[in-house]
């Protein structure tokens, strides 16, 4: 695949989705848009340098660009609440998992933006610690005691023992 | 991950899904087309130029908080990179051709903006609390969203369960997978077998000296047909929902959005304080310019800038100015006057065209209409060759300032 439309073609449709994803956390959805055109227009100029897992490098760049455009953290529960809003939740058959979803929104919502968007880089992209300490800008040390904050609190609202919160984390 | 774990299946549950799949079918094309017709840094002056420019600055005409206009943009980059044709002369004027600019069309087209600027130029400074803007926009429709996502789910299963038996097979995994990214793209370029719009009005109200603010999107959800066969072809296809969303969304606070992307130093409460004078504007936009990556070449930055610069709230002297700096810049421009917008106003339409996604020249008509009797804004469009009804048709149907939240300007 040396054509360098062809690789730029599945690079979009294979990260559009994700990068977005990520802006939306901070960012309304016109300027998220905007600043995902904006990412991948950086992508395309820097083709030949694009590491083999190209996704921590975009989000890090599209982290790059909000700074730049000095579009505000979010507080946690304005975060979740977006998230609310923009997810399609499929309400779960099982009526006891709401409940423990509310819980867990308000925990979540309680956290820091930080603490979420490690939890949301392993969970939604399948990141490493190394790779979501990329895209977030910090150690893969103070990724990890974000992510693991993060997630025994949640585990905490949702009365889950400690194991299984680790269950499959490396 | 284990997919038992409830954490994981909450914050997963979390992913906006619809909203990133809706945006990436929208965007695609455009942002492909853009991407391919900008050049690539070449590597011996990469460490120059990411040093010297600012990181990441952006080059888009993007109407604040509009993701649409930014559709404009990118064509507009390239179109005198990729053809450097000369821009068609309206059947009114003479051949323009980009060697000669001043010929009759260019030259009217000149006449024409200088004559905004004067009219501008008497227009009262007006101020409020808050900058209201009301927007209709207008798109083509180029997907049943429901339909659209159920054949993309059901490609997605399909490729899950052959990754799954072929997990040992590379050879023919990699033949599956390619399968799927041919009918993934199949399916993003197949074209509806009839033209419909789906529009919708924005209103925004924002304060420049704080935070505070209210906007209220997707108002007056509405498809329309392009003609009665397209409508009869729609209820053939089993007549699918064309619009996802229907209803307004209101939220209170700054509406978000810049003024300009690509010119950071533009912000909503310095935009009154832009020069008055044509030769002040015109080093301002320059040094903008400069400040840029500079990948737009400057005619073009500056019909882009002037477009953004226009739905904002900039003083009438500026408003002058910027006519004037227009003017100067003609030979990339065509002019036609008595062009009516989605309203129903006639005004001055101010032309380019660019390539289309294909990279055809001169395929796609980016089009500013301007009212001549007021100098300001009507309407911002994109048209495709051959094609009746615009891609993209943003009607800024009303700006100015008022004084709280519930009130709208007085024509």
């Amino acid at each position: 695949m040396d054509d360098p439309e062809e690789r730029f073609t599945n690079l979009y449709d294979r990260h559009y989705r994700n990068v977005l994803g990520y802006a939306l956390l901070r960012a309304e959805p016109a300027m998220a848009e905007d600043l995902t055109s904006e990412t991948f227009l950086v992508a395309w100029r820097r083709l030949d340098d694009l590491p083999d897992q190209p996704l921590p490098w975009l989000l890090g760049v599209m982290r790059n660009m909000l700074r730049n455009q000095r579009v505000r953290r979010l507080r946690s529960d304005e975060l979740i609440a977006r998230l609310s809003g923009l997810s399609s939740f499929v309400e779960g058959d099982v009526a006891e998992r709401v409940t423990g979803r509310q819980e867990a929104l308000a925990v979540l919502a309680s956290l820091s933006e930080q603490d979420v968007e490690a939890v949301v880089l392993a969970n939604w992209y399948g990141l490493t610690p190394a790779q979501a300490a990329e895209a977030a800008g910090c150690s893969p040390r103070t990724y990890n005691v974000r992510l693991h904050r993060a997630r025994r609190r949640l585990a905490d609202a949702l009365k889950l023992p400690p194991h299984f919160v680790f269950q499959g984390q490396p | 991950m284990n997919d038992s774990d409830p954490i994981n299946e909450l914050i997963t549950e979390l992913r906006p899904d619809t909203l990133t799949e809706d945006a990436y079918r929208r965007r695609r094309s455009a942002d492909l087309a853009r991407a391919f017709q900008t050049p690539r840094t070449p590597h011996h002056l990469r460490r120059f130029s990411m040093a010297k420019r600012r990181p990441l600055t952006l080059f888009a005409v993007a109407a604040a908080g509009l993701a649409a206009a930014v559709i404009v943009v990118p064509q507009f980059v390239s179109a005198d990179q990729t053809t450097g044709a000369p821009i068609a002369a309206r059947p009114s004027g003479g051949q323009a051709t980009p060697a000669l600019p001043q010929t009759g069309a260019a030259a009217n087209t000149r006449t024409i903006l200088l004559a905004a600027a004067k009219v501008a130029a008497e227009e009262p400074i007006t101020s409020g609390k808050f900058w209201y803007s009301r927007v209709r926009t207008v798109q083509m429709v180029h997907v049943a969203p429901l339909e659209y996502k159920a054949k993309l789910m059901e490609l997605d299963a399909e490729l899950k369960a052959k990754e799954a038996r072929l997990k040992d097979k590379p050879a023919e995994l990699e033949a599956a997978r390619k399968e799927f990214h041919d009918k993934v793209g199949a399916l993003k370029t197949a074209e509806l077998p009839y033209t419909a719009t789906r529009g919708d009005t924005a209103e925004s109200w924002r304060s420049l000296k704080n935070a505070t603010g209210r906007s209220v999107r997707n108002q007056d959800v509405k498809i329309e047909f392009a003609t009665p066969e397209d409508r009869a072809k729609w209820q053939q296809a089993g007549s699918p929902r064309l619009s996802e969303d229907d209803r307004p969304k209101t939220k209170e606070g700054a509406p978000e959005g810049i003024v300009s992307i690509g010119n950071d130093s533009l912000t909503w409460s310095s935009i009154a304080q832009l020069p008055t004078g044509k030769a002040a504007l015109k080093a301002k936009l320059h040094s903008m310019y400069e400040q840029g990556d500079k990948q737009t070449p400057l005619a073009l930055y500056m019909w882009q800038t002037g477009a953004d610069l226009l739905s904002a709230p900039i003083t009438p002297g500026t408003r002058a100015a910027l006519y004037e700096v227009l003017a100067d810049s003609t030979s990339k421009l065509t002019s036609q006057t008595g062009v009516a917008d989605g309203e129903g106003r006639t005004g001055v339409a101010l032309e380019t065209t660019g390539p289309d996604d294909s990279g055809a020249a001169g395929r796609i008509t980016y089009r500013l209409i301007f009212d001549d009797k007021t100098a300001k804004l009507l309407e911002l469009d994109v048209i495709e060759a051959g094609k009746a009804t615009p891609l993209l048709r943003q009607t800024y149907e009303a700006m100015g300032y008022v004084d709280d939240l519930t009130a709208r300007p007085t024509q």
